[in-house]
């Protein structure tokens, strides 16, 4: 019964944060008026922003990667040695 | 009893609301980062303090045995604190890098992959009976490893961000 309702409560804490951002109807507003403006902005921006594939930011993604890959490895490893029978020494 | 409890859990998941009482969206979408940020720490710094208060009343000694004795029942609520919280956090989260997914690089990225693993493994961990998955989920929740690669993405996420 808790669990039911908490998963439940996770579903409505959804529903609160996306609503609202939808309902917000500033974007529409600016459709035809100064579209083309906005769109060249953009593209300046993006050659200033650290984009996917663009050296020292591309490498925090990888070396984050393989510390969650290693860590779970780790933690695998970890309980899979814990479990192992010790071997009886003669 | 049961119905306080629910409505305080409602109401815990209204505060990422005042994030929306802004007119403007790119402003909006950046509080909920914030929003998102403050609901982690409040989360997790009272609940870790209380873990090591508690083991180390219990390795202190004998006078100090009757204080972690008097402790123990507050370790469910806080602990139910500590989930809605981080739930409400990570969420947060998730929707500003959603809302803000046409901006997406690298740390960003990272940042939401580290802070996916940690909330799926406390989900498992908090909801499954298996006692592998439970051992499994206990260690890797508990890295201190991933802890400090968090707190290291959200700082350069926070700093890098306006670039």
């Amino acid at each position: 019964m808790t669990n039911l309702s908490l998963f439940l409560m996770l579903l409505f804490a959804i529903t609160v944060t996306t609503v609202p951002v939808f309902a917000d109807d500033d974007d529409d507003e600016r459709i035809g008026f100064g579209e083309r403006d906005d769109d060249e902005h953009e593209d300046d921006d993006d050659d200033e922003r650290m984009k996917l594939g663009s050296g020292i930011p591309d490498m925090v993604l990888y070396i984050t990667v393989s510390a969650i890959v290693g860590t779970i490895g780790y933690t695998g490893f970890k309980i899979i040695t814990a479990r192992r029978p010790k071997m009886v020494k003669k | 009893m049961k119905s306080r409890y629910f409505f305080l859990v409602f109401f815990l998941f209204l505060i990422p609301c005042p994030a929306f009482a802004d007119d403007d969206s790119e402003d909006v979408i950046e509080d909920l980062g914030w929003v998102a940020i403050g609901a982690g720490v409040i989360a997790t710094v009272p609940f870790v303090a209380f873990i090591k208060i508690r083991k180390f009343a219990l390795n202190s000694g004998d006078s100090t045995i009757q204080i972690a004795k008097q402790m123990a029942p507050s370790y469910k609520p806080i602990l139910n604190f500590h989930i809605i919280l981080n739930s409400i956090g990570y969420f947060s989260g998730m929707f500003h890098g959603l809302l803000l997914s046409s901006n997406l690089e690298p740390i960003s990225l990272s940042l939401a992959l580290v802070m996916t693993v940690l909330m799926i493994s406390g989900i498992l961990l908090r909801y499954t009976s298996s006692r592998n998955s439970k051992m499994f989920n206990r260690l890797l929740h508990g890295q201190i490893g991933l802890v400090i690669l968090l707190i290291g993405l959200i700082l350069l996420h926070v700093l890098t961000a306006d670039d």
